[in-house]
């Protein structure tokens, strides 16, 4: 990983990059983010772009790849500051089409955002979208952990960005931030998922609509991206996993 | 299960035929039915249990099986037959195993060993009964609702997902058919029908019609249709979910055909100044807005902040319109007075130069001098804001500063609008231009020095009001500027909001 980036597809047409900035002054919680872009024939769509603190450092390394005036989508998988916080900042920097829950639309004004007139509102079920020649669908990933909170596929490279489903707590920066030993990797995953995910009813319903679909990576917006029989291995995991509701004696 | 008086009350108004040919088992079968029955016929062999049916056609008849002449089996088939809604319930001491096939087939609702007990025969007569009531109930239910779809102007179905199950009499004559059965091909490929147009609603690649539909209930659409005489007609399309009854929605189509709407669709004539100026239409329109109950959207810039909220028509009357809307929105009217109406159901936005009236208390405005307008605002992809009186602005030609009164009304990532009072001499495009603004940004000096060429320039009544394109500009301490700015001005705007 290079400059603070990694191709993680590419073809004549389209690359998806993933970059790995994080809000430095808060370092110590070792949370580790991930922004992602994707560039087809020269137009791009921003996926959870993060906080106003790593705006300028992002907006630099995204021009590297594509013409900021070319951005055409700015996602948000959901409100919290670490994925929506530079919503104003992207705003007022691109043209873009703004895609999130319908149930942020009417907080982003917190973040000093009220072009309602350029936002592509999500409902529930989600939607596809054409992005040139293919489609990128919005998956419901809700209740994981946002009541509202959607997952983006990439038809063409097959790539699922998953936002915070499989987010890991890892406590280095690794050049390229891919899980190795899945067996391993659970114990990072596990921390964060149990508290932080609503139940296994909805991991298994995310789970069981990820299914119907062909994917080669989930790219989450923190900690390592999943690649090959790992996709398999976590999909499993994600399914059997107890969590939030399930332990609610432990939480009153 | 009901008690004894709960049951007679759920019974009282329907007839019941019991055939047995064997007398001690009828009398005290029969006794039994009359407490909950008042109209109970007894027959003692299936041939005149045959003839009082065909008399009265009970609603529920107790049959046994074994019986001389015609037995029980061939008494249900005559029966079924005459009367399929009817509740045949059988009792015998033969084994059902061997029957199961012959019930199936006869749509036997009940079978009854001979030795079964009064609970369990009261049992099978309250399900009979309450069956019926409910499938009475539907009847009547569809029925009336039958009426009422005939009864309406427009075109209306009812659909359960995308099957339709009702449709009125308006809709089968479009397309000339004599009832939904031989028309039930067609519906399924409604959305087939609706015939491509700029701005309307049909099938087409990213578009689930009966998905859209089911999630814009509170919308309507423009939609056009070829009837069997090849006639294209325009209609205003609305689904209605039917509340507590999942899956269940009415489409109804309203045709305004002889509005003579369609030329607002039409790039090509909207470039003739008259089609966009047909106020008569335009408010035509604005009436199947009204009509149909549906939102428009408000639009304002309040010191280039875009406010946006929903609105309902309230009344159109002698080319006014009285909307109303939230507290917010009006504040942004009162503000800019300049106000776009925007809706699916609008070709294109509707500009309202004079508000007549805003009342805070009733959250009305009464606005006029409405027209189409074909390039809005809305459309506008750059964020300008307006900044604070904190600023200075000077302007050089070369290396000649122009001494003249120059103010900021607005300034975005790209461009700055000035208003001057004057124009400097030789001012145009091919001149070297430079702009030293000073702006206020976290109570400290925020300043932009940079080449610029001139974008536009108007001329109105004191002053000029000046585009220059930035030239070079380090755009990120910019962003930064417009996105405070902004931020300032939500914060401005909900001050109001709270009063």
């Amino acid at each position: 990983m290079d400059n603070n980036y990694k191709i993680l597809y590419e073809d004549a047409e389209q690359k998806c990059i993933m970059f790995s900035f994080d809000d430095e002054s808060h370092e110590d919680s070792f949370l580790s983010v991930n922004q992602y872009l994707i560039v087809k024939n020269g137009a791009g769509l921003l996926i959870d772009p993060g906080s106003e603190a790593i705006f300028n450092e992002l907006y630099d390394a995204v021009s590297e790849h594509v013409e900021i005036q070319n951005i055409e989508y700015i996602f948000f998988s959901h409100q919290d500051p670490d994925v929506s916080g530079s919503i104003a900042q992207w705003s007022v920097s691109t043209k873009a089409k703004i895609i999130m829950s319908s149930l942020w639309v009417r907080f982003m004004s917190h973040y000093g955002f009220s072009e309602m007139n350029r936002v592509i509102i999500l409902e529930d079920k989600g939607k596809k979208l054409e992005f040139g020649d293919d489609f990128i669908e919005f998956i419901p990933a809700h209740f994981l952990h946002s009541p509202g909170n959607f997952s983006l596929y990439d038809e063409k490279s097959k790539i699922l960005f998953s936002g915070d489903i499989g987010a890991a707590i890892v406590s280095s920066p690794e050049p390229y931030k891919k899980v190795g030993n899945f067996d391993k990797h659970k114990e990072y995953l596990l921390a964060f998922h149990k508290r932080y995910m609503g139940s296994n009813k909805l991991c298994q319903a995310w789970v069981s609509r990820v299914k119907k679909i062909d994917v080669s990576i989930i790219a989450p917006q923190h900690g390592f991206v999943f690649e090959n029989e790992n996709v398999h291995l976590f999909l499993e995991w994600l399914n059997d996993l107890e969590c939030g509701s399930d332990f609610i004696d432990e939480l009153y | 299960m009901l008690n004894l008086k709960e049951l007679q009350v759920l019974a009282k108004d329907f007839s019941l035929l019991y055939v047995e040919d064997n007398e001690a088992l009828q009398t005290n079968t029969s006794k039994l039915l009359r407490k909950l029955f008042v109209d109970v016929d007894i027959a003692l062999d299936a041939l005149s249990g045959l003839e009082l049916f065909k008399k009265k056609h009970h609603p529920i008849v107790i049959i046994d099986i074994k019986m001389p002449n015609m037995d029980g089996m061939a008494l249900s088939k005559h029966i079924k037959k005459i009367s399929p809604e009817t509740k045949i319930i059988i009792i015998s001491s033969l084994d059902k195993k061997e029957l199961l096939l012959k019930f199936i087939e006869l749509e036997i609702f009940r079978f009854l060993k001979t030795t079964t007990n009064v609970n369990k025969l009261f049992s099978a007569l309250e399900d009979a009964v309450t069956q019926i009531r409910e499938e009475k109930y539907t009847q009547e239910f569809y029925s009336n609702l039958n009426d009422i779809f005939n009864y309406q102007s427009s075109m209306l179905v009812m659909l359960n997902n995308q099957n339709i199950i009702l449709a009125n009499k308006i809709f089968l004559e479009f397309f000339s058919y004599e009832n939904l059965d031989t028309h039930k091909k067609t519906i399924r490929n409604l959305e087939e029908c609706f015939l491509p147009h700029e701005g309307f609603f049909y099938k087409h690649d990213d578009i689930d019609i009966f998905e859209s539909l089911r999630l814009n209930s509170q919308k309507i659409f423009h939609v056009k249709l070829k009837n069997t005489q090849a006639e294209i007609k325009h209609f205003i399309l609305k689904y209605q979910t039917i509340p507590e009854r999942k899956g269940y929605g009415i489409l109804s189509f309203d045709d305004i055909t002889e509005l003579n709407l369609l030329k607002f669709f039409n790039k090509k004539e909207l470039k003739n100044e008259e089609a966009l100026n047909d106020e008569k239409a335009m408010f035509e329109l604005l009436g199947v807005i009204q009509r149909n109950g549906v939102k428009i959207e408000l639009h304002n810039y309040y010191k280039g902040l875009s406010i946006t909220n929903d609105a309902t028509i309230i009344s159109i009357e002698d080319n006014k319109l009285k909307i109303k809307t939230s507290y917010i929105q009006e504040k942004a009217i009162q503000f800019e007075k300049k106000t776009l109406i925007v809706s699916g159901a609008l070709p294109h936005a509707v500009e309202c130069r004079v508000i007549k009236q805003i009342s805070f208390d009733k959250q009305e405005v009464i606005m006029s001098d409405l027209h189409f307008i074909s390039s809005s605002p809305i459309t506008r992809k750059t964020i300008r804001v307006v900044p604070t009186d904190k600023q200075t602005v000077s302007l050089f030609l070369g290396a000649n500063k122009f001494y003249g009164d120059i103010e900021i009304e607005d300034i975005s990532l790209d461009a700055v609008k000035l208003k001057m009072r004057a124009l400097p001499a030789g001012l145009d495009k091919e001149k070297d231009i430079t702009l030293d603004i000073v702006l206020e940004m976290d109570r400290k000096p925020f300043i932009i020095n940079t080449k610029v060429e001139l974008f536009r320039q108007v001329e109105s009544r004191y002053s000029f009001h000046v585009v220059f394109m930035f030239k070079d500009l380090k755009k990120s301490m910019l962003v930064k500027y417009i996105t405070k700015r902004q931020m300032e001005l939500i914060r401005e705007i909900k001050g109001m909001q709270n009063g």
